[in-house]
């Protein structure tokens, strides 16, 4: 396949029939077990989006999941196949008609269009009003109005599948002085949320939490008191390559979850992230620099989902990375 | 590093404030509902809840009970200045937070438990706090990591003791977490058994319906018999009773008496006794969407009530379905949908409000049998509607025929009088009673008499007299009279007129004027007729005048009309 | 005497249901409802917007476009992508909006997907139809074998009664007037010309329903064919647009991200600037703290004028021209092909008229 762009093709891998079924039985144990809070992508929609994927809900419609490389997640197209099949399922089940008919005919005339279009019914009827993850949306709440001192607290959540093939939530606890930087509040304490912060915040995802921390506490009228980055991602799956020190048993995987924390309350800055690569010590240094201008303080952690017997594998894994992290087995 | 301190509590005033505290609720057992609540602020999207058994010595053990989050947990700092220093709270005026944290954690000390044991993590430092029986409590550092906050209450007992204890706290859970927008499972340990507390949120009453009237809110309402109103914020229950008067101003407590609903809003608060729902500006606001998804409810009644009367052969429920829906109905009824066929005939035809007004305005009355008769078929051929009811029993289950006036009232007060003489009888005299006393069954309407032939020679110049009376009187032309003879023992009216499609005798219309009926005709057995008779032998004038009089009297009819008896009487004898 | 009495007790097995004038024009006229229903459901079609099909086009179209400027800009040609879309007529001034060019980007991704499985969707009921004609056509082949059959049976009849006719007419010129066999004969002629009239009455009948059918038929097979045709553009549509859209959807992330990385870094530095004095940290803290950045950033720094205010300004108008098709219905716009094909569909037969033949009705 051509590239448009060097070095913009995502490297990804199909995962066929029984391949792929398992995949996704277990993407969703996987999200059952992680226990991600609100300060992590909705663990819930993940797995009834993921489970849209199934052969047995599409009926063999589709051929294959394609997978990441880089993630070991769905790829951004096939979350979005999923989506658009969501959003019309409604529609196109009035527009496929009777479903008794289309029995009849599909009987009469089997692996033809018309049992195509059985298919395609009953595979829209089953996925109708499916929870869907968010691909990217932001959504602004008020916490507290100071109508004297003219702040407003709010409470910013931006969700996305990443350029980089992982979900990320943001989630920016603010104050903003005066008008609109951020978001207009209505007098019922409703927030509408300015298209600039849309914009701005959207386009940093991919950065860690301490430079989303810095670009808003560098813009005027804002007061920045916690910056979070959870992550759903990467997977290790037996096939892809781990990183050095963590073996995946066949038919293993290990799943990560990445917190990032920049904030005001964190008590000492940490890092215990196996996977989060080390600064150098110049870049350290500024940034420790602008950390005690700020008064923020990172903290990075990541916990890890795994088959009960690769629990220990994992756990030995992250000494050997200088840290402790929650393991959960499945 | 581990850190050991030891931390008394501060001054005696503080035990006492703290004692309060700690016994704020009367049931002890709601201290994990604020348990539950600092999970859901921790921002944990699961709780798990359970319980297990640890044998001691001879009979007696320890029972666990653990509370687990996946939150935001808590540093030091946090367990220093928030967690055991009372009356702190961070999340003051927040909206995005319910939970009052210091104040509901003390609680769990009405357990009175043998120790309580806390484990938490946030930002790379994971803790150990445990509290002893006399609130005391020591704190360490952790090594290992921890996610979120778990709780573990230690408490002494038996084995029934924990059956108790488990029976109460998933007891509390469903009570006031069972529609919780964050996932609580519940787990007996002992037993093996494993359920998730939340259900979802709807209701099984009548005519139902769903509505999110703004963002934030969602409303479930339906009709009962016995209502229960249920107030949520974020799906943790803020009021829950089944007395309207608790949460519901005097005028509503009325008119959602049959009606049952439960409200979720991030607006709504609870009362610092946190008994009851708060009744501000955004209570306000949150009833005034309930009285509007009020109004709306009657359409899904009314639809299944045109549903119930279509189905051909009705089993015992749908009886009892019928009745019940037309008694909700009559509470809510605005006059609306007034052509869907909600009555049910005695064979096979359907009525509608406007149906029965229409009937009722022709003839006063309205027909009601508990089974179908000769008659009434004869009157359904006839147009003349009869409806499934009973009359004269009082209320009924199956028939409430107060719902009936009822739904009929307030369809007149919709559809009214549409002509200057209906106006003017609305206006001076109710429509309540003229409904009420309207409802009659065919039998008491319709009479079975034996109908002369021709009028006796004896009676027919008396007849002929108080005809002309009649006649002038009230300048109309009338038929004619004929007599008859009562076949049964029951008192008959002195008067009866006919109806050429139904064939039998009826009682005049209970309002409208006598030319508006049929042909008259007269009771020679009645005993009034009798003495007038044989006062026609004497006064002639007097006896036509009193006979036509009696004629007009029977159900206030064209009273009015008397001294046009009296002057026509004199004139034409 | 050539025939026999029993020739003219004898019963004639017509197959299918019975024959009659009015019996047939309800067959036809049924055929004829079916068809008429089949051609206003797609005539239905040709009267909805059909500009859809062409929106598509143009969307792909834009999106190569979009991709080979953003390449240009990266080998240092001029930046063309600000001129792409001035000439939409939505286009208004609008207040500044920071939009970022990957979201931008995959929104529009995201709609054309969705317009695609429509269309794609739409295709496959296509097909269907197109096998509900086919058994359409098949069983009017029945009917029309059925009446041949019939035909064939009836002039053989109108045969056979024809020539007992002619022997039995001769028969009475020769019998003595008044006789009883006279009389008989009489008779008889009298029943061979009712049975005439049935018989030659039914072979017009068939011999007209076979017709009729057959040209139903005809009708029938012109729209498959139409059908075939919408049905295979949109299916080679479909085919080369979702090629094309796998394409992108690999790549569409990383050409936003790689687009919006200048102004981020920008941002950045902007940022860093404010807070410290250094000045030259922002190549190497990118590369040194952002592997995904690590191949790129260079080149990303030096074409600075790859995001423009312009032409993040004409991507959002793009975007809300594009978001304006949402109202468009994908299958009711597919078909200004069909549209001009079915105009060209023949009408069909007017009334056949009947001739009674003059010795018929006179009985």
């Amino acid at each position: 396949m051509t590239e448009i762009l060097p070095g913009t093709q995502i490297p990804s891998r199909n995962l066929v029939d029984t391949q792929a079924d398992l995949y996704i039985d277990n993407f969703r144990k996987i999200m059952r077990s992680a226990r991600l809070n609100s300060q992590y992508p909705d663990g819930r929609a993940l797995a009834e989006h993921a489970g849209v994927f199934s052969s047995q809900v599409h009926r063999g419609l589709y051929k294959g999941l394609e997978i990441d490389e880089r993630t070991g997640l769905p790829t951004y197209k096939e979350w979005t196949r999923a989506q658009t099949d969501i959003t019309l399922a409604a529609k196109q089940i009035v527009s496929l008609g009777s479903r008794s008919a289309m029995v009849t005919k599909a009987a009469q005339h089997p692996d033809s269009a018309h049992s195509r279009n059985l298919a395609r019914y009953d595979y829209y009827t089953e996925i109708n009003g499916t929870q869907m993850a968010p691909l990217g949306s932001m959504n602004v709440v008020v916490r507290r109005v100071d109508r004297d001192r003219r702040l407003a607290h709010f409470h910013v959540v931006l969700d996305k599948l990443d350029a980089s093939g992982v979900f990320v939530r943001y989630s920016i606890d603010l104050a903003q002085q005066g008008d609109a930087a951020v978001a207009s509040v209505d007098g019922r304490d409703l927030a509408s949320q300015s298209d600039n912060f849309h914009a701005l915040i959207y386009q940093f995802t991919s950065l860690d939490a301490e430079f989303m921390f810095v670009k808003l506490a560098s813009m005027a009228g804002l007061q920045v008191e916690r910056v979070i980055k959870g992550t759903v991602g990467p997977f290790f799956l037996d096939w892809m390559q781990a990183p050095a020190g963590l073996e995946i048993s066949p038919d293993g995987f290990v799943a990560t979850f990445g917190l990032d924390m920049a904030a005001v309350d964190v008590e000492a800055t940490r890092n215990n992230d196996p996977l989060a690569p080390a600064t150098d010590e110049k870049t350290r240094a500024t940034y420790a620099q602008v950390a005690s201008k700020l008064g923020y303080r990172v903290f990075k952690d990541r916990k890890f989902v795994c088959p009960h017997a690769m629990v220990a594998n994992v756990r030995a894994f992250a000494e050997t990375r200088g840290t402790r992290n929650v393991v959960y087995g499945v | 590093m581990t850190i050991d301190a030891q931390h008394a509590l501060q001054t005696a005033s503080s035990d006492a404030v703290v004692d309060n505290l700690v016994t704020q609720f009367a049931n002890q057992w709601d201290c994990v509902r604020e348990l539950v609540q600092n999970c859901l602020d921790a921002g944990t999207t699961r709780i798990d809840v359970w319980t297990e058994y640890l044998p001691g010595d001879g009979f007696n053990g320890t029972i666990a009970l653990h509370i687990d989050d996946f939150g935001d947990g808590m540093d030091e700092n946090i367990i220093d200045n928030q967690l055991t220093k009372l009356f702190a709270s961070s999340k003051e005026g927040d909206l995005t937070k319910i939970g009052k944290f210091g104040i509901g954690f003390v609680s769990i000390f009405a357990l009175k438990p043998e120790g309580v044991l806390l484990h938490t993590g946030r930002g790379g430092e994971y803790w150990e706090v445990l509290f002893h029986a006399d609130r005391t409590f020591s704190k360490t550092q952790l090594e290992n990591p921890i996610e979120g906050t778990q709780i573990t209450l230690f408490l002494k007992g038996d084995r029934s003791a924990y059956l108790e204890a488990t029976k109460q706290v998933r007891r509390t859970l469903k009570k006031w977490c069972k529609h919780s927008e964050t996932e609580i499972f519940f787990e007996d340990r002992e037993a093996g058994t494993s359920e998730l507390i939340n259900e979802s949120f709807e209701v099984s009453g009548v005519g139902g319906a769903h509505l999110t009237p703004e963002p934030g809110t969602e409303i479930v309402i339906a009709f009962y018999d016995e209502p229960e109103y249920e107030f949520f914020n974020r799906g943790l229950t803020i009021a829950s009773t089944t007395i309207a008067e608790n949460v519901l101003d005097a005028e509503r407590a009325h008119r959602f008496r049959y009606i049952g609903f439960k409200v979720k809003s991030r607006y709504l608060e609870h009362t610092l006794s946190r008994d009851t729902v708060l009744r501000d500006n955004n209570y306000q606001r949150v009833m005034a969407h309930l009285d509007k998804a009020a109004s709306g409810i009657s359409s899904g009644l009314i639809v299944e009530l045109a549903q119930l009367v279509a189905k051909p052969h009705w089993t015992p429920e749908d009886l009892i379905g019928y009745g019940k829906r037309l008694r909700f109905l009559s509470t809510e009824y605005s006059g609306v949908a007034s052509d869907r066929k909600i009555f049910r005939g005695l064979h096979g035809e359907n009525y509608s409000a406007g149906d029965l007004f229409r009937a009722w305005q022709a003839d006063g009355r309205i027909l009601l049998d508990e089974v179908p008769t000769e008659l009434s078929k004869r009157l359904s051929e006839a147009n003349i509607p009869v409806i499934f009811g009973s009359v004269g029993m009082g209320e009924s289950g199956s028939f409430p025929w107060s719902a009936l006036t009822e739904i009929l009232l307030s369809y007149a007060s919709k559809h009214g009088a549409s002509t200057l003489k209906g106006a003017v009888i609305d206006f001076f005299s109710s429509y309540r009673p003229r409904i009420a006393r309207g409802l009659m069954s065919p039998r008491q309407v319709y009479i079975s008499v034996s109908l002369d032939e021709e009028v006796a020679p004896g009676l027919l110049p008396f007849l002929e007299d108080t005809h002309r009376v009649l006649v002038r009187g009230l300048a109309k032309k009338l038929a004619p009279f004929t007599t008859f003879t009562p076949l049964d023992a029951a008192a008959v009216p002195i008067f009866l007129v006919q109806h050429a499609q139904v064939g039998h005798l009826k009682l005049p219309p209970q309002h409208g004027s006598l030319g508006q009926a049929g042909g008259i005709a007269v009771n020679r057995e009645h005993p009034h007729f009798l003495l007038l008779l044989r006062l026609y032998e004497v006064e002639k004038q007097l006896a036509a005048y009193c006979l036509a009089k009696a004629l007009l009297l029977q159900d206030d009819r064209d009273l009015i009309m008397d001294t046009a008896l009296m002057s026509a009487a004199r004139e034409s004898l | 005497m050539v025939y026999k009495s029993e020739f003219l007790e004898q019963t004639v097995t017509y197959s299918g249901d019975a024959i009659s004038v009015r019996s047939l024009e309800e067959l036809i006229g049924g055929e004829r409802l079916r068809q008429n229903e089949q051609v206003d459901e797609l005539t239905r079609m040709h009267q909805r917007n059909s500009d859809l099909q062409s929106a598509l086009v143009q969307e792909m179209d834009r999106l190569r476009q979009l991709s080979q400027e953003l390449q240009k800009s990266r080998q240092g040609q001029r930046n063309k992508l600000a001129d792409m879309f001035t000439w939409l007529p939505w286009v208004k001034s609008s207040a500044t909006t920071r939009r970022s060019i990957e979201d931008l980007l995959r929104r529009q991704f995201e709609m054309s997907s969705m317009r695609l499985r429509e269309a794609a969707d739409f295709a496959d009921r296509l097909d269907a139809s197109k096998i509900d004609l086919y058994d359409e056509i098949d069983r009017l082949n029945r009917k029309i074998i059925e009446s041949a059959h019939n035909e064939e049976t009836a002039a053989a009849r109108v045969l056979e009664l024809r020539d007992a006719k002619v022997e039995v007419e001769g028969e009475l010129l020769l019998a003595e007037p008044s006789t009883s066999h006279e009389r008989e004969l009489s008779a008889k002629l009298d029943r061979i010309r009712r049975l005439l009239a049935e018989h030659t009455t039914k072979l017009k009948l068939y011999s007209t329903a076979e017709d009729r059918l057959a040209a139903l038929k005809k009708n029938t097979r012109q729209l498959v064919e139409t059908i075939a045709h919408l049905q295979s553009d949109i299916t080679r549509y479909v085919t080369a647009a979702s090629e094309k859209l796998d394409l992108v959807a690999g790549q569409i992330q990383a050409i936003g991200a790689a687009a919006d990385a200048a102004n981020v870094v920008l941002e950045l530095k902007q940022s860093l600037d404010a807070m410290t004095e250094s000045l030259n940290l922002t190549t190497q803290f990118v590369v040194e703290t952002q592997a995904y950045f690590r191949d790129n950033v260079d080149t990303m720094i030096d074409d600075l004028d790859l995001y423009d205010e312009e032409t993040e300004l004409a991507l959002s108008r793009n975007l809300a021209f594009n978001e304006s098709f949402d109202e468009l219905d994908v299958e009711h716009a597919l078909t200004s092909a069909l549209a001009s094909q079915i105009d060209a569909l023949e009408e069909f037969d007017d009334e056949v008229e009947f001739h009674i033949p003059e010795e018929v009705k006179s009985t």
